[in-house]
């Protein structure tokens, strides 16, 4: 069953949203510092992606400035019917005063992670779509891939270990000291994590950015579905976008790895899993 | 004199991937589910997997976009349903009259089960399109392409959180064992070459986990005179437990009486391999 093309966004409008996991980090910082209303956090989104406009290499037929202006009011309305974002200011408030807000916090976090994973496989398929509606090297589906699915294994991981540490939040909800020394160690191991995988979030914006907005012809077109042409990209800025994506994947990847003790069982045998097997053998047997 | 010595299980690649037989899956499950902690593979598995799924993956979707997309658009299929099937057929046995063209050979055989295996899937896929629902061309296909991309990433998932060891094993311990367990497949070689050297270097027992019985287990008598324990998934433990009463493998080389000829040179190439080992080369 064709689960990923079942439920189509209709628009396929690819931003950077900021990690919710941040403000944990200022559990006890200055609370003007975390707290962040849903205005707060829009405007900043919103800022957040416009700063990746800078980064872009030269467009051949729009201006940045047209593109910002355009940007601006399309991500904002964007994220103001966006649920997920919506969640992820209230998560943001819970995190302000944690052990006050521990059960909501921990309700909402799961529930909110399994929407962020239905986001991505939707990413999955708009990564598909453009590479289908395009003659770009393989390179471009294989690191977009890659880099999605590695934030859905640091998913796994982050709600495996906070899963143990509500366990022992809830058991030192009273002892502050312990509770703060918990609070520390989650910081500790999920600051470097939230921004590699930040970055990366960041590069793929950039890079399917640059596809796009190197194939539309005015800003009416951006993020429609159109065929799209290498030929319009700047090779060099391209392949450097692309090297950039896989590095920070493989760097972030390693980590995810480390922590990821998955089961090693190996998956079930469908369709899907049985042809990829067969040509695979099928290419082994070619090379002997 | 040290007994007790054993570092884990070398896994094969086919230890971590689907079986058909469900008597394998259940050993193979039943063996990670028992000893996943202490299984290692060697980079040489690793990247015979990952490239053997990959390499699948990228032929699969660049067929899919490079001829079976323009396809549907030359015949202006914009919607696809589960009564489209002979349209899909056309394709595909246009694709087989383009490779009888170029001239069949066994290269182009394989080919043609390659066609077959992508044909097979792309008819189950629209074959679960609900009657009546109509899927654009330009959905369906990427569609697939992203059910297999998660799919690819599922199928390496046990390879990518397993312990894997960087090695790369001495040409002559590789040659010595290609020549004296008589196994042809360089890859197979390379992987039991990889466990031998790791059990020579840390000098603790290792066992090299596999369901290959054509190649591996039916030679697993040479491959144990070598120092190489070999076995089925189902009796892994079992030999795991009986190495933890024998000495460390270094200690069982040097004390081998009347050693026959593959056990004297594996031998010669253990003292070669330790005594590089203890002494470094100079930089």
């Amino acid at each position: 069953m064709l689960s990923l093309g079942k439920e189509v966004a209709v628009d396929k409008l690819d931003i950077r949203k900021n990690s919710v996991y941040l403000p944990q980090s200022q559990v006890y910082g200055d609370v003007e510092e975390v707290f962040k209303d849903f205005k707060t956090a829009l405007a900043d989104t919103v800022q957040g992606n416009l700063e990746i406009l800078k980064e872009l290499p030269p467009l051949k037929s729009l201006s940045i400035e047209e593109i910002r202006q355009y940007l601006e009011k399309d991500i904002k309305s964007h994220l103001e019917k966006d649920s997920i974002f919506e969640k992820s200011v209230e998560i943001a408030r819970y995190v302000k005063d944690i052990s006050k807000y521990l059960a909501s916090y921990f309700g909402e976090i799961f529930k909110y992670h399994d929407n962020i994973r239905a986001s991505i496989d939707r990413s999955i398929f708009n990564g598909c779509r453009m590479f289908f509606n395009s003659d770009l090297p393989f390179s471009f589906l294989s690191v977009v891939g890659d880099s999605l699915l590695a934030e859905k294994d640091y998913m796994d991981v982050y709600d495996r270990r906070i899963h143990r540490e509500y366990v022992g939040l809830l058991a030192n909800r009273n002892n502050e000291k312990k509770f703060k020394r918990l609070c520390d160690a989650h910081n500790q191991w999920i600051n470097p994590l939230t921004k590699k995988f930040d970055d990366i979030q960041r590069t793929r914006v950039k890079l399917m950015w640059y596809v796009d907005f190197s194939n539309s012809m005015s800003v009416d077109e951006l993020f429609k579905v159109k065929p799209l042409k290498s030929s319009s990209l700047d090779k060099d800025a391209f392949e450097s976008i692309i090297v950039s994506l896989k590095d920070q994947t493989i760097d972030a990847k390693k980590i995810v790895e480390s922590g990821l003790r998955p089961s090693l069982i190996p998956c079930e045998l469908d369709s899907g899993v049985g042809t990829i097997l067969k040509v695979g053998e099928l290419l082994g047997s070619q090379e002997g | 004199m040290s007994f007790g010595q054993v570092e884990g299980f070398f896994v094969d690649t086919c230890i971590l991937l689907p079986h058909a037989v469900e008597a394998m899956r259940e050993a193979c499950s039943g063996f990670i589910t028992e000893a996943g902690a202490r299984c290692i593979i060697s980079s040489s598995v690793k990247k015979e997997a990952i490239d053997l799924i990959e390499n699948a993956y990228t032929v699969i979707v660049s067929n899919l976009r490079d001829s079976l997309s323009p396809y549907l658009e030359q015949k202006g299929m914009k919607e696809l349903s589960n009564r489209d099937g002979s349209m899909l057929a056309g394709f595909f046995s246009e694709q087989r009259t383009m490779m009888k063209k170029a001239g069949l050979s066994p290269r182009s055989n394989i080919k043609n089960e390659i066609l077959g295996a992508v044909e097979n899937y792309v008819a189950d896929q629209l074959h679960s399109l609900v009657d009546g629902q109509k899927m654009l061309a330009n959905i369906f296909l990427p569609a697939i392409a992203a059910e297999l991309t998660v799919i690819k990433h599922k199928l390496e998932r046990p390879f990518r959180g397993i312990r894997s060891i960087d090695i790369e094993p001495d040409v002559s311990l590789k040659s010595i064992i290609a020549a004296e367990a008589t196994i042809r497949n360089p890859l197979d070689v390379m992987h039991l070459a990889s466990a031998l050297e790791h059990e020579i270097l840390i000098n603790k027992w290792v066992v090299f986990v596999t369901t290959d019985e054509e190649e591996i287990l039916s030679r697993d008598k040479e491959l144990e005179e070598m120092f190489v324990k070999c076995s089925k998934p189902e009796w892994a433990l079992d030999f795991e437990r009986d190495m933890t009463r024998k000495k460390a493998p270094l200690e069982c080389a040097r004390e081998t009486k009347s050693p026959s000829q593959r056990q004297q040179r594996i031998i010669a190439e253990i003292g070669r391999l330790t005594s590089a080992k203890a002494t470094p080369s100079p930089s």
